[in-house]
């Protein structure tokens, strides 16, 4: 059985800083996970783009693939992963620690997992609906899709990835049917998700209550401030050390790290993160 | 008939280059109306400003909300003045120059082995020249003078190792220097940021 992340970079309608986000991403999963869950294959419209990458190494597979545009891409991951068992990550999202007893508890538990909590960057829970009030105005399943587990033979993930193509093919059409007290402006990869796991009635066996994977969403208005926020990095700073030890602000984050904020990845931080890298591989 | 061609050149020779002023409040001494001197009907508080300045605020560039008379010193000229609100303006970490992308600096700090120098940029009179040509400003510096900076962990402001000030005062036509106390090899600078542009470049590569 093999295990990878996978990962997707569109640049038709996305900037080029998101092949720098996921490229991020992979050398983080590099960095803190051991070997034999250290695989990452990445889905990207052009593969060329990778040519000016120091360590395009990091990425152990790499499929050109560019039938859809965006975020929509990501509800063909079944079909697309060269792995058995997958954790499909948003680009923007950076590993802190070996989190591979988290897969092991995955893999004997799930066919399909996708977590419904996310914590601020000072490990409290979000209980703030102020990015989905289609969620609660349409009663979906609190799912986060940036970090989804899923195996690619089982009949239970495939039924999920076909109605998930199906809405994002139509979403007017299932907008109309079934979010109808909160339509969306765009439905994006989590209320596709959550409507798929709502319509086959699967939302309580593809989840737990448990405290994780460990999320740390960091979009601005929803880390319990008492102040309106346009970007976290306004308010707090992110540091990563030489060690690649992430604090933001002086918290040391320990979980999965969604910093949304595409620009937090420069290139002095790239450089810490292939600096590690290599110690590490070679 | 012959036609006769009139010489542009000629005719630009007889426009005279606008005059821009700068209308301020008395009590606060803040600008209130910057622009062309036709533009005016009152006179009253009213002073003339250079050209290129005056181009800058009606473009936007310079914020005329940030901009005050200094009537401090004998000629009265527009200063700027700074706000603080983000957490990068209070604690600002200090780039390497190879992570550093403008040519314009306002703060260099070099390292060396055992001492840490400063200078200000010539554009605020002080010693560094970044290369490029300085257009310069007078500031009025709204209640602190001070420079405060850090010498932490790399990449870390909560674990400090050294911590000092240094009045702007003191970087006018001159640097500051002062022993470097750092158990590290790598290390960060950061600073309470009153410049936009600052930069760290180490010994070998300055």
């Amino acid at each position: 059985m093999s295990f990878g992340y996978l990962l997707f970079v569109n640049t038709k309608h996305q900037s080029h800083e998101y092949l720098l986000n996921a490229y991020a991403c992979a050398l983080s999963i590099k960095n803190t996970q051991r070997e034999g869950y250290d695989k990452v294959a990445l889905v990207i419209d052009k593969e060329w783009l990778l040519e000016p990458l120091t360590n395009d190494w990091v990425f152990d597979k790499v499929i050109e693939w560019g039938e859809k545009e965006g975020w929509d891409g990501r509800s063909y991951m079944d079909k697309l992963t060269p792995w058995d068992e997958t954790v499909c990550l948003d680009a923007d999202v950076l590993l802190t620690h070996d989190f591979s007893h988290w897969i092991d508890y995955l893999s004997d538990t799930f066919e399909l997992f996708l977590p419904s909590k996310a914590y601020t960057y000072r490990g409290e829970v979000i209980t703030s609906d102020y990015y989905r009030k289609t969620f609660t105005a349409n009663k979906l399943p609190n799912f986060y899709s940036l970090f989804t587990y899923f195996k690619k033979e089982s009949p239970l993930a495939t039924d999920f990835f076909t109605l998930n193509r199906s809405i994002i093919d139509n979403p007017k059409e299932f907008a109309n049917m079934f979010l109808t007290d909160h339509k969306p402006k765009v439905i994006g990869t989590d209320e596709a998700f959550a409507l798929s796991a709502k319509i086959l009635g699967i939302d309580t066996d593809i989840t737990h209550n448990l405290n994780f994977p460990r999320i740390v969403h960091l979009k601005p208005m929803i880390q319990n401030w008492p102040w309106p926020a346009n970007k976290v990095s306004d308010h707090v700073g992110f540091y990563l050390n030489d060690n690649c030890e992430l604090k933001i602000g002086n918290y040391q984050q320990n979980g999965v790290i969604h910093y949304n904020e595409k620009t937090l990845i420069t290139k002095e931080l790239i450089s810490i993160l292939e600096h590690k890298a290599w110690k590490k591989t070679f | 008939m012959e036609e006769d061609i009139l010489e542009f050149h000629k005719l630009l020779g007889d426009i005279d280059e606008p005059v821009y002023l700068a209308q301020y409040d008395p009590e606060s001494l803040k600008v209130k109306k910057v622009g062309p001197e036709n533009a005016f009907t009152d006179r009253e508080n009213v002073i003339q400003i250079d050209i290129d300045l005056g181009k800058q605020i009606c473009s936007g560039e310079i914020r005329i909300g940030s901009c005050y008379i200094d009537l401090h010193q004998q000629e009265i000229k527009v200063s700027e003045y700074k706000n603080l609100f983000k957490i990068d303006d209070v604690l600002h970490r200090i780039p390497l120059k190879e992570w550093f992308d403008s040519d314009r600096i306002d703060l260099a700090i070099f390292l060396f082995d055992n001492e840490i120098k400063i200078e200000l940029g010539e554009q605020w009179n002080g010693t560094y020249m970044s290369g490029v040509l300085p257009s310069k400003r007078n500031i009025t510096w709204g209640g602190d003078k001070k420079l405060d900076f850090l010498i932490t962990d790399y990449n870390d402001p909560n674990i400090i190792h050294d911590a000092f000030s240094v009045n702007v005062e003191e970087l006018y036509k001159k640097s500051f220097s002062r022993p470097l106390k750092v158990g590290k090899t790598q290390f960060s600078v950061y600073t309470k940021r009153i410049f936009k542009n600052y930069v760290c470049i180490n010994n070998e590569n300055s």
